[in-house]
């Protein structure tokens, strides 16, 4: 018997879906549901988080030398992503429109370093910003004498810029890649001079690329912890430091999970703010699960061929 | 558009050498720590400035380092297990998201959506009060549990991307020829994903061997994966050791990367020959 498409016989195919939702819902969220509860729990006399109603750990989170953490955060995301703008969209322009068979390779070379571990290129970093190390020492030579990077907050916005500037690039390539020229010509005929044509041509029409890009940057940066840890100094910690060290250290797992839906809240936040700024919201949603992640993966032919 | 066509465009007369100038300068920026840590691996004293000379010190002092090796194999251990697991997991899902009833479509839409924008950090610590509220002893298991739960959603993604594209009218037409639905679905659907479900499971492993955030919540005290290592050496002091795990890690994706991608190849060549010869 012929099956009817769309509709008729659903229910397969949700009951194959089963055993991932399962598992997302297992291990994805009842976790986050139950941080949710434990924001407002306490911690018992044997030092045990228990279920309660107090609102004592949000306080702890919002108390003043707490909020520094929390604000830093919002801070250093914005900056960095700011930072990673800049710097990805022309590299992201050029090989979409200009660098023809360099394209794939620049994007190549963009993601390689993603193969190199996370900690370990934070550790390269500070090994080459260190006050006797390598840029630093080459600085000097040239007779110019390189201010203290390492343990400030300018490194740590290096180290997030450098750690997600692929996924900012990623997205803004798919966008001008599918922006058809004739539109910028059509700008150029009209006596648009270049400035004029990029603002009011070219970049509201990659906009949608560019939230995407922002968000897959913002995103993890708001939860990272590592890079914190080793690139910046004790002024320099961000709501990730707070949340392990409360959950890993000898802290309070009730502070830490209120701390978590702080984080959660920041998130929900930097989204609303880029689905009002999107030009289509669907479209976005699309970018974003697209570009999800380091994908050297996607088209591991091509990118063996270009490199 | 072509090469040709594209360079007719009038805009391109002018070299856009800003455009070039800042594009050199970022990957410089991107590549310099790479050649550093690749260089730097060779180097035979433990100073990170001064290149002396070409030695495999470093790398003889890893692989002389016990526990360093077993961290590799457990790391290997967690991905294939993770990644396998998630590829199963993730695909059907692909299925329920792209093919299923409204309610449980949106549901599982959602799931993953959510699973990909949330800090890792935020799950990862979600996941530990979990497991230490369910009295479960961290272990092996745990890590493997909250990889599945990330890279699931990954390849539900990738997977389903593709699978909105295929055209479902073979899959009737062997259903007409009598093929039962889950019949067809192997023998029709299944092979036309071949490649992306390579990529899938290539993503997931690749995510879950350099994955450190998940890892770091969900390890107990025994299981020590490379991340894990990694990060307590930078925590305990700076040894150029990490420079040459940095390097033999990098060398394991990049052998699967290239491996799989071969392999693409040749399974896409052979389909090919393969129709041929049906004709």
């Amino acid at each position: 018997m012929r099956s009817t498409p769309k509709g008729e016989g659903a229910g397969l195919w949700t009951a194959l879906a089963a055993p991932g939702s399962a598992a997302l819902t297992l291990f994805f969220i009842i976790p986050l549901l139950l941080v949710g509860v434990f924001s407002f729990g306490v911690i018992n006399s044997l030092g045990q988080p228990i279920i309660g109603h107090t609102l004592d750990n949000y306080r702890a989170v919002f108390q003043s030398y707490n909020l520094s953490p929390l604000l830093r955060t919002m801070l250093f995301t914005a900056v960095s992503t700011v930072v990673c703008l800049v710097l990805g969209y022309p590299v992201a322009y050029l090989a979409a429109r200009y660098a023809r068979r360099a394209g794939p390779l620049i994007l190549a070379l963009v993601i390689l370093p993603w193969l190199v571990d996370y900690l370990v290129r934070i550790y390269a970093w500070q090994s080459l910003l260190a006050p006797a190390g390598l840029l630093p020492t080459a600085l000097a030579h040239l007779g110019i004498t390189a201010p203290q990077i390492v343990n400030t907050s300018w490194a740590v916005i290096c180290g997030l810029v450098y750690g997600y500037l692929p996924l900012m690039i990623l997205p803004i390539y798919a966008a001008v890649s599918e922006l058809p020229a004739e539109v910028i010509d059509a700008g150029k005929d009209l006596y648009g001079s270049a400035p004029a044509v990029f603002w009011r041509v070219t970049f509201p029409l990659t906009r949608d690329g560019v939230l995407g890009g922002c968000l897959l940057v913002a995103l993890p940066m708001l939860g990272d912890f590592a890079t914190a840890q080793f690139l910046g100094g004790p002024n320099s910690t961000m709501i990730g430091n707070m949340i392990n060290n409360q959950f890993t250290d000898a802290g309070s797992q009730t502070v830490g999970a209120a701390l978590v839906v702080a984080l959660i809240a920041l998130l929900v936040l930097t989204l609303a703010v880029a689905m009002l700024l999107a030009r289509r919201r669907v479209r976005l949603l699309a970018v974003m699960a697209k570009a999800g992640k380091p994908e050297p993966v996607a088209e591991p032919t091509e990118m063996a061929a270009a490199l | 558009m072509t090469a040709a066509a594209r360079s007719d465009r009038p805009g391109n007369a002018r070299r856009p050498w800003v455009l070039w100038a800042i594009t050199v300068l970022v990957l410089a920026l991107m590549l310099l720590p790479v050649a550093v840590v690749m260089l730097f691996s060779l180097n035979s004293q433990s100073s990170l400035i001064v290149f002396r000379n070409v030695s495999l010190t470093w790398y003889r002092t890893l692989f002389h380092d016990g526990p360093m090796l077993s961290s590799l194999l457990i790391s290997a251990e967690i991905a294939v297990i993770a990644a396998l697991a998630s590829l199963l997991l993730g695909t059907l899902l692909a299925f329920g998201m792209q093919r299923g009833g409204r309610a449980g479509s949106t549901t599982a839409n959602g799931m993953v959506f959510l699973r990909l924008v949330t800090p890792e950090t935020a799950t990862a610590a979600a996941l530990f009060l979990l497991l230490t509220q369910m009295k479960i002893t961290l272990n092996f298991w745990t890590i493997v549990a909250g990889h599945v739960a990330l890279c699931t959603a990954f390849v539900a993604v990738v997977v389903r991307s593709q699978l909105s594209g295929i055209n479902r009218e073979t899959e009737y037409a062997a259903q007409d020829l009598g093929a039962r639905r889950l019949g067809a679905l192997w023998l029709v659907v299944i092979p036309q994903l071949r490649a992306t479900l390579v990529a899938a499971g290539l993503l997931a492993f690749v995510l879950s061997f350099d994955d450190f955030v998940t890892t770091y919540f969900t390890a107990g005290v025994g299981t020590q994966p490379l991340p894990l290592r990694i990060y307590s050496m930078l925590r305990f002091g700076v040894t150029p050791e990490v420079n040459a795990a940095g390097v033999v890690m990098l060398a394991m994706v990049a052998v699967v990367l290239t491996a799989t991608a071969l392999g693409v190849v040749i399974v896409r060549r052979r389909a090919v020959g393969r129709t041929r010869i049906d004709r």
